[in-house]
Order: C-alpha cells, then sequence, then structure tokens
C-alpha cells in the first residue's frame, strides 16, 4: 500500500495501539450503542441533511479514520514484518 | 433488451468469468505467486458480509422501518476496532493449530472434543442452511422480476412459475461444481482455497460498484443530490418519519442488531472462513480492521437514499421495497443499470452460497462424518489404504448435499414467514457459538462441559422462542402454543418467555438464548473440573500471543514409529504431501529419519498438526490414537507439560527477585567495604598520632635518663629537677594509656556503668571542690548560677565528675592571663538539663569546634612547645560518657572571646 500520510510517522507500539484501540472501541459504543443515541432524534437538519443520517455516517466515518490512524502508525517496521506462510 | 435469454446468457457469462477468475488465482497460487497474500483481498473477501439479504433486504428494511438497517454494519465495525484483542488472536490461534472451521476451533479449544465439534455442526447447519435458501431464493425472485420488464410485477402476484424453480435449481447446482472444483482441491482443509478467495473479492468489488451506481443513479440521475431528495421525502410523512429516529423498533431493537451483528461477524461459519482459515498473514488483519468498516460504510450509504428513491417513485406501495434495487432501474427504463443490479445481487448471493457451502462441508467432513467412521470398525479395515479420495468424495458430497437441502428449502417452503426472516434467525444462531468462542480464548477455566451445556441450551432456547414461532407462524405447527403457550401455560408462550412481554421477538430470543447460553457455559464450567487435555488446550489458546511458536514439549508419547505416522499420513494427506512433511521435519530438527524409529512426542505432534489440517483436530487425535495403540500421555506428563510453562514463568520470576536481592546485597557489602577502609584509614592515623604522643614523654624520660646516666656529678638540684621531670613525664604516660584504655573500653561497649540518681548540683559542686587547687593556681576567677532546685538525672556519678573536672581544668588550662575567668551554670531546658563550662579564653576557631571532640585533637599549634598540656582524649572520653547517657556535647565559641562548652542529659535518663 502506498503511504498515504507523507508526515514522518509517529510509531505506536503494539500495547499503546492496543490501549488505543480499546479507548476507540469504548468511544463508539457510546456513541452508537448506548441509550445517549435515542437523544438523535427529530426533523433538524445539517447541511441539508436529516440529522439522525447525518450523526450516524459522520460518527462512523469519525471512528473508520481513527482506526485508521492507529492502524497505519502502529504497523512494525517492514524487516520485522512477518514472513507470509505459503 | 431484457428478453430471458439474454439475462440467462449474462448470468451464465458473469457466473463463467467467476470460474475463470478462480481458476487463474489457483494457478498464480501453484505457481507460487499468491494473489490473496494482499490486505485488500483480504478485506474484500471478508464484504462476503454483506450477502443478497443485503444487497436487497437492507433497502426493504430501510424503506419500512428506517435507520435500524444501520446497525447490521456498525456492529462488525465495532468488533473490527478491537482487532489486536480478538481478530488478530483467534487468527494466530488458528494458524498455529491448523484449525479449518469454527467447530474445529471450538472444539479444540475445548480438548479437541469430538461431541463439541459434532454439536457446533449440526447448529451450523440447521442456522445456515435457510440463509443459504435464502440466497437461492434472492437470485430466482430478481431474475422473475426483471423478466417481466417492462411491466413491474411481483412474484407473488404471478403465483408458481415453474422458472423461478429452474433458476434457483441451476444456481444451486452451478454452485455446487464450483465450490466443489475450487473448494476442495487440497485435502488440506486448513490451507488457503487461493481461486475461491480471489472470486468472493471481486464479487465484493461487483456488489458494490453497483449499490453505488444505483446509489448515485437515484440520488444523482432521479433526484438532485442527497438534499433535495430528502427534501422531497420531507414532503411524504410516511416517508420523513424513516430518517428523523433510530428505527421502528427503537433502541432495544437497535442494541439488539447490533450485538447479534457484532457476534455475527465472527461466528458466522462463511466469516469464520473467510477472516481466519483463509487468513494468510496476520499482518492483514490490521489493515483490514478500517478497511472492512470503510467497505461497509461505501455500500450503506446509499441505502436510506435507494429505499426514499423508490417510495418516491412508486406511491402506491404495490411494489415490494425489497426489489428497489431492481425496479427503479426498470420503472426508468434503464435496461443496462437494471442487468448491472441482478448480476450483482447475482454475485451477492454466490459469493455468501460458496463460502458458506464450504465452511459448512468442512465442518460436516470433519468433525460429524470422519468421528463416526473413525469409530466404526468397517471404516478403520478400510483405513489401510489411501483414504484421500474418500475423504474428498465424503467432503464433496457434502457440499452436494447442503446445497440440495438448500434448494429443497426453497421448493418446498417457498414464501412462507419462514423464510423472511431467517436472516436475522441464522445471525442468532451464529451468536450461540460466540460465549464459548470469545470465553475460550480470554478465560481458562472454560470446560468442554460447559461449552456444551451453554450451546446446547442457548440453541434450545433459539428454537424455542424463535424458529418454532416462526413456522407455527407459517402454519406447519397450531398458532395456539405461540398465542397461549404449549399446554396453555401462559408464561411458557415462546414470545413472551416467563412473562417478559413488550420486546421485539429478536431481541427476547436473543435476551433469553444468550442469557442461557452464557450462563450455561459459566456456571457449569465453574462446578466442574476441565480434564487435562482441556487444560493444555486452554493455556494454548488463552495465552497464544504470548507463545513464541515453540510448544513446550509433545503430548503424545512415542509407541509408534516413524514409519507407522508417515504411513498414517500418506492415507490422509497423500504420499507426495506425507514425503515433503517429514522432509520439513527432518529439515527443522535435523534428525535422521529411520522407519522403525521410535516417534519422539514432539514428532507425534507435528503429525497430529498435519493431520488436523486435513481433517480436523479432533478427528486427528483420534486417529492417531487408533496407531498409537490408545497410548496418549498420562495425566501427569500431561501435568507436567502444563507445569513446565508455569515453572518457566515461576522460575524467571525468582530469578527477578533473587537479582533484586543480590543488588542490595552488593551496596550493603559496598557501603560496609568503604566503612571498613575509612575505619583502617582511621586506624592507621590513629597508630600514628598514639606513636607520637607515646614518643614525646619517652623521649623526654630517656634524654633525661641519659644525662643523669652519663652525669653522675651533676648538681643535686639540677638532679632532682631532672628525676621529676621524669616521673612527670611517666606519669603523662600511664594518664595516657589509662585513658586510651578507658575509651577503648567505652567504644567497645565494655565500661561498667554505675547508673543511679544523680544530684546535678552536688555532683558539680563535688567536681569543683577536687578541681579548686587548679584554679586557685590558675589565679581566676570562678563564677557559679544554679537555679534553687535541679531534678535529678540517670546517670554515673563519678563519670559526671570526670566530665565536669575534664571540662574545668581545660578552662584552667586555656585561661592563664590576667582577668581570666570561668562560669559554670546549670538550668532546666524542657526535658533536659543543661550544663555549661564558660571561660573568656582564646576561643575555639571554627573549622576546630567539632574536632577538639575527636581523639589526640588539641587546640593550638602542633609544635611540640606550644602543645598545652593533656593527653588529646579527654573531650573524646566526655563525649563518650555524655552521648552514654543518652545527652549530647558541644562547644560554642568566638574566636578570642573565650568558649563555652555545654552538655545536656535528659531528665528522663537514656533510653538505653
Amino acid at each position: 500500500m502506498a503511504r498515504l500520510t507523507p508526515r514522518a510517522k509517529k510509531h505506536i507500539d503494539s500495547r499503546k495501539a492496543g490501549e488505543l484501540s480499546v479507548a476507540l472501541f469504548l468511544f463508539a459504543f457510546i456513541a452508537l450503542a448506548t441509550p445517549l443515541i435515542t437523544l438523535i432524534k427529530g426533523d433538524a437538519t445539517v447541511f441539508g441533511l436529516p440529522l439522525v443520517f447525518f450523526y450516524l455516517f459522520t460518527v462512523w466515518i469519525g471512528i473508520i479514520v481513527a482506526a485508521r490512524i492507529i492502524v497505519v502508525h502502529s504497523e512494525p517496521p517492514a524487516e520485522d514484518a512477518q514472513r507470509p506462510e505459503r | 433488451m431484457l428478453q430471458a435469454w439474454v439475462i440467462f446468457l449474462f448470468a451464465v457469462a458473469y457466473l463463467g468469468l467467476l470460474f475463470a477468475i478462480a481458476f487463474y488465482g489457483d494457478k498464480r497460487a501453484d505457481k507460487g505467486r499468491s494473489l490473496i497474500n494482499n490486505p485488500y483481498i483480504y478485506a474484500l473477501s471478508i464484504g462476503v458480509y454483506c450477502t443478497s439479504w443485503t444487497y436487497y433486504g437492507s433497502v426493504g428494511r430501510a424503506a419500512t422501518s428506517g435507520m435500524d438497517f444501520l446497525p447490521i454494519y456498525l456492529g462488525p465495525t465495532l468488533v473490527f476496532i478491537l482487532w489486536p484483542f480478538i481478530l488478530q488472536k483467534i487468527a494466530r490461534i488458528s494458524r498455529d493449530n491448523r484449525i479449518t472451521s469454527i467447530a474445529d476451533f471450538i472444539a479444540s479449544r475445548y480438548g479437541k472434543s469430538t461431541w463439541l465439534g459434532g454439536i457446533v455442526t449440526v447448529v451450523a447447519v440447521f442456522g445456515i442452511l435457510p440463509y443459504i435458501a435464502l440466497q437461492l431464493k434472492a437470485i430466482s425472485t430478481s431474475f422473475t422480476v426483471l423478466l417481466q420488464y417492462p411491466e413491474i410485477i411481483m412474484p407473488q402476484e404471478l403465483g408458481k412459475v415453474s422458472i423461478f424453480r429452474d433458476t434457483a435449481f441451476f444456481v444451486a447446482m452451478l454452485m455446487s461444481i464450483f465450490t466443489i472444483l475450487f473448494g476442495t482441491r487440497h485435502i488440506d482443509a486448513s490451507e488457503h482455497h487461493e481461486g475461491m478467495v480471489l472470486a468472493i473479492a471481486f464479487e465484493s468489488v461487483v456488489k458494490l460498484f453497483a449499490f453505488l451506481a444505483i446509489g448515485l443513479y437515484v440520488t444523482f440521475g432521479l433526484y438532485d443530490g442527497f438534499v433535495d431528495l430528502f427534501a422531497k421525502g420531507n414532503d411524504v410523512p410516511h416517508v420523513a418519519q424513516l430518517y428523523q429516529h433510530l428505527g421502528a423498533g427503537g433502541y432495544a431493537e437497535w442494541m439488539t442488531l447490533l450485538i447479534l451483528s457484532m457476534a455475527a461477524v465472527i461466528c458466522l461459519p462463511r466469516q469464520f472462513q473467510v477472516a481466519v482459515v483463509e487468513n494468510v498473514d496476520a499482518s492483514h488483519v490490521r489493515k483490514a480492521a478500517w478497511l472492512f468498516p470503510a467497505y461497509l460504510l461505501l455500500i450503506n450509504i446509499f441505502v436510506l437514499p435507494i429505499a426514499i428513491g423508490g417510495l418516491l417513485q412508486f406511491p402506491d406501495r404495490g411494489v415490494d421495497a425489497d426489489t428497489f434495487v431492481l425496479t427503479i432501474a426498470m420503472a426508468n427504463h434503464q435496461e443496462g443499470l437494471a442487468l448491472f443490479a441482478f448480476i450483482s445481487g447475482l454475485s451477492a448471493a454466490t459469493g455468501m452460497i460458496i463460502v458458506a457451502t464450504i465452511a459448512l462441508s468442512t465442518m460436516v467432513c470433519n468433525d460429524l462424518v470422519m468421528p463416526v467412521l473413525l469409530r466404526v470398525s468397517w471404516f478403520q479395515e478400510r483405513l489401510k489404504g489411501d483414504v484421500t479420495r474418500p475423504l474428498l468424495g465424503i467432503r464433496r458430497t457434502s457440499i452436494l448435499m447442503i446445497l440440495m437441502l438448500a434448494y429443497g428449502y426453497v421448493y418446498f417452503i417457498g414464501d412462507s414467514y419462514a423464510l423472511v426472516t431467517i436472516g436475522l434467525v441464522s445471525f442468532a444462531a451464529a451468536a450461540q457459538f460466540a460465549p464459548a468462542l470469545v470465553g475460550g480464548i480470554f478465560w481458562k477455566g472454560g470446560t468442554r462441559n460447559g461449552a456444551i451445556t451453554g450451546i446446547v441450551l442457548g440453541t434450545l432456547v433459539w428454537l424455542y422462542t424463535l424458529v418454532l414461532p416462526s413456522f407455527a407462524r407459517s402454519g406447519w405447527l397450531p398458532i395456539d402454543f405461540v398465542k397461549h403457550g404449549p399446554w396453555g401455560i401462559e408464561f411458557l408462550r415462546p414470545y413472551a418467555l416467563f412473562g417478559i412481554e413488550g420486546m421485539h421477538h429478536l431481541s427476547h430470543a436473543l435476551f433469553w438464548s444468550i442469557f442461557a447460553n452464557a450462563g450455561g457455559y459459566v456456571w457449569v464450567s465453574l462446578l466442574g473440573r476441565p480434564s487435562d487435555i482441556e487444560r493444555l488446550q486452554a493455556n494454548v489458546f488463552v495465552d497464544a500471543l504470548q507463545q513464541t511458536g515453540h510448544r513446550v514439549g509433545g503430548t503424545w508419547h512415542g509407541s509408534a514409529t516413524a514409519g507407522e505416522l508417515k504411513q498414517v499420513l500418506s492415507r490422509f494427506l497423500g504420499t507426495s504431501r506425507a514425503e515433503s512433511d517429514f522432509a520439513e521435519y527432518v529439515g527443522h530438527h535435523g534428525e535422521a529419519l529411520k522407519a522403525n524409529h521410535q516417534a519422539d512426542s514432539g514428532m507425534m505432534d507435528f503429525a497430529e498438526r498435519q493431520l488436523a489440517g486435513a481433517i480436523g483436530a479432533a478427528s486427528a487425535r483420534a486417529t492417531l490414537a487408533t496407531v498409537t495403540k490408545g497410548e496418549m500421555v498420562g495425566a501427569e506428563d500431561l501435568m507436567k507439560i502444563l507445569d513446565e510453562t508455569t515453572q518457566v514463568i515461576e522460575y524467571s520470576h525468582q530469578l527477578e527477585q533473587k537479582s533484586r536481592e543480590l543488588e542490595i546485597t552488593t551496596e550493603e557489602l559496598r557501603s560496609a567495604n568503604e566503612r571498613l577502609q575509612e575505619l583502617d584509614r582511621l586506624k592507621d592515623s590513629f597508630l600514628s598520632v598514639v606513636g607520637h604522643e607515646f614518643r614525646t614523654p619517652l623521649t623526654s624520660i630517656r634524654a633525661f635518663g641519659e644525662i643523669l646516666f652519663d652525669n653522675p656529678d651533676l648538681e643535686e638540684a639540677q638532679r632532682e629537677q631532672f628525676y621529676s621531670v621524669i616521673i612527670d613525664e611517666s606519669e603523662r604516660l600511664t594518664r595516657l594509656i589509662d585513658q586510651l584504655l578507658d575509651l577503648s573500653k567505652m567504644e567497645a561497649g565494655r565500661t561498667v556503668w554505675n547508673i543511679t540518681e544523680v544530684d546535678v548540683k552536688a555532683t558539680i559542686e563535688t567536681a569543683l571542690a577536687a578541681t579548686s587547687p587548679l584554679l586557685q593556681a590558675s589565679n581566676l576567677t570562678l563564677e557559679v548560677q544554679f537555679p534553687n532546685s535541679l531534678s535529678k538525672v540517670q546517670a554515673d556519678a563519678d563519670r559526671l565528675i570526670q566530665v565536669l573536672m575534664n571540662l574545668l581544668s581545660n578552662a584552667a588550662k586555656f585561661c592563664d592571663h590576667k582577668g581570666s575567668q570561668v562560669c559554670v551554670s546549670a538550668e532546666t531546658l524542657g526535658d533536659d538539663i543543661r550544663v555549661s563550662v564558660a571561660d573568656n579564653g582564646p576561643g575555639i576557631p571554627a573549622h576546630l569546634r567539632e574536632r577538639v571532640f575527636n581523639k589526640f585533637q588539641q587546640v593550638g599549634n602542633d609544635t611540640l612547645t606550644d602543645k598545652p598540656k593533656g593527653t588529646g582524649l579527654g573531650l573524646a572520653i566526655c563525649r563518650e560518657i555524655i552521648e552514654h547517657f543518652g545527652g549530647a556535647i558541644w562547644v560554642e565559641s568566638n574566636e578570642g572571646q573565650g568558649s563555652v562548652f555545654r552538655f545536656t542529659l535528659p531528665l528522663r535518663g537514656a533510653d538505653t
């Protein structure tokens, strides 16, 4: 995969990646799976999009971007990467 | 252009393309240039999660109940975020143990139990078969709908037309061929089906593009973008309410779907197959953690717009929302787009069918048929020959059986209620594996019996609360039992078990089945004791990420020869594969291999794992047991292996402890050594000082002795003077030695102290009386200041007098000028009595104030003549005495203005 981040990468070790993943999971869970989500309702619009639709997809995109940041920055150096099996 | 033969031709062409891609993928793999060793292919292949149920059903769901189609895709996102803990661990375990399916995984975790593997397989087959049937039905439905072009007629209005059945049947047959061709190429099921995975990834791309194309067409072709579409939707109340809240089911259903999909994305056999068994490189999991959720996001972004578009296009609601993907394009005469949509629906369905069938057939073969065959003596007889062919035969037969059963399901059950709801019912069945699976990789205490209890209980509850009622609603069971409970027992009503009412059927069923499942699993696990092999496997699975890949030891006794092992492998894996496996083993371990060699436990383990890749862990163990004359490692040996790991950990803890202790000891030794060196230096300087002090009087004595000896005719007066010098010096020497002995005794703690209650005032008076001749001789004035009463202290009176006399004589010694005065005072200060002896002598320079209490330290020049009389030990002795009493002694002085020696004595006495 081409490096999509041109900036020098700040490396995250695997333990830290685990902690960040849990933090992201908790955030995602709170944003999408607790009764808090029932607060998002009504006919309000954001940029012409219904609030519910806008909220769900924005949060979802945010989660995916955050997950990608964790993954990209925690990648092991190329020489340590596991040799694929046959 | 949408005549039957055109549609048919395109469908066949598409499936042909699929075959070609799979064939190409396998060819590349054979040449060693794998195409699926790529995180993007991996993430796309996981996209098999999106079946025709997603493709057609999501829009239908969105059109009827709003946003709650979405949690089905948010759940997997949540699971994939946790990849370092869940997916990566499962993938690692599966690679190390050559796991072939989810049944194999669970069976292997709980002591390679054949029973557990069988139960998981049965549940999976019954749970998933209808789901496969649903895919076949979707294909035939979409085909029928497309066939009516340019009319838009729903299939149920057409009645039974024979061609539906034929489409479904035709597809089922084609899928059987595909799956047999590309799913059973290798006997080793843990090896990757490269061609199949490549084809699935391709299908994921097709269905994504088609869905995006339709979405873009509806949103930007038929309407003026999202804002316009939603604005038009707002004008229609039943459309607007779709996106103004979470969904028709509210939070409870939202949460239920989220949990179900979280479980399903790992536990559905086809998801386990693509995400775990087909995983080539554990690092792909890391990339898929965001790629797969991104895929889901893309395929879902237009679901709601298409649903709204459909509802606006067909305001009379004559068109089933499940067909919007097709019918919107048809209604607007976009023939190409409609055909593309149909082909993509086909691809979504076939992808699921292929992977699910491979996963199920592997499970059926390895965890259901093999264990039974291995117990049948007829089969054991035949075990003597090559069994790779029968084995592949079993797998191919089971593929055919599964697809024919699925087709039968469509044929006989058809349009019933049971089929419509089956997607989520299947999810709920797969969710029954979640407690045993997740518990198995995090909790060492989970046992085989616990897992069996959990899965069986959960499945029974699932059957009772979800499947049987849906049968009843389809009319095959009396509906009374749903409404009033079996035999009229109200609290056993399947939709309101134990009186819990008001929940959606699915939420209700999920709650009760997982409650029974997880409860049974944990409870029975806690009550029972795991067998040795269960404990061993629990360690292997739970600690998978901590292991370096090297096993601690084997689990077999070598009562088989290497030749016998090789023979078994050849029978199951083929001769060439067995040869190369053994060559690999020998290469790794560097031992020459003779056929009659006793196989060590490491080799047995190796053979077992190779075998497990083909026929599953449980069957492999059973097979090997027949060769080794049933001798497995005994309980004690197993425990030894288990303990070895714990021991290594324990041992390293002990080492750490020891090394910490060593560090502390070293530190202590170093400081002791420093102290010793300091003492050595002190001793040297002490000796040289003592020598010097001794030498001075000795020199005088000797000099005067020699003069007297050499000059017998000295004058009387002079001789007497010389004699007196000799006597004085001898006395000084004696005093010096006395004091030295005294001091060393004190320092060594050998002095006998005579501690009594001492009146300080009386003691000072005694000391003053004893030193008065000396003081008078020095011509100084003496001042004494006492309060009227002074408390008594605990001390040795004689020693205290010694201290006071020493201080007084010191004062007298240094105050030999005119106008000298010495002041002795005593006062009570807090808990102490403070005694001071002040003079107005020359004072003590600041740098000497502490040192005067050291041995042989005297104030004054070091020249012999200027040296004051005294041994230089007096104050050192004073300090020893006062400190023994628990007090302190120090000197305050201003140079040129005299000095004050003070000491304190505690009123309570020394603590000693």
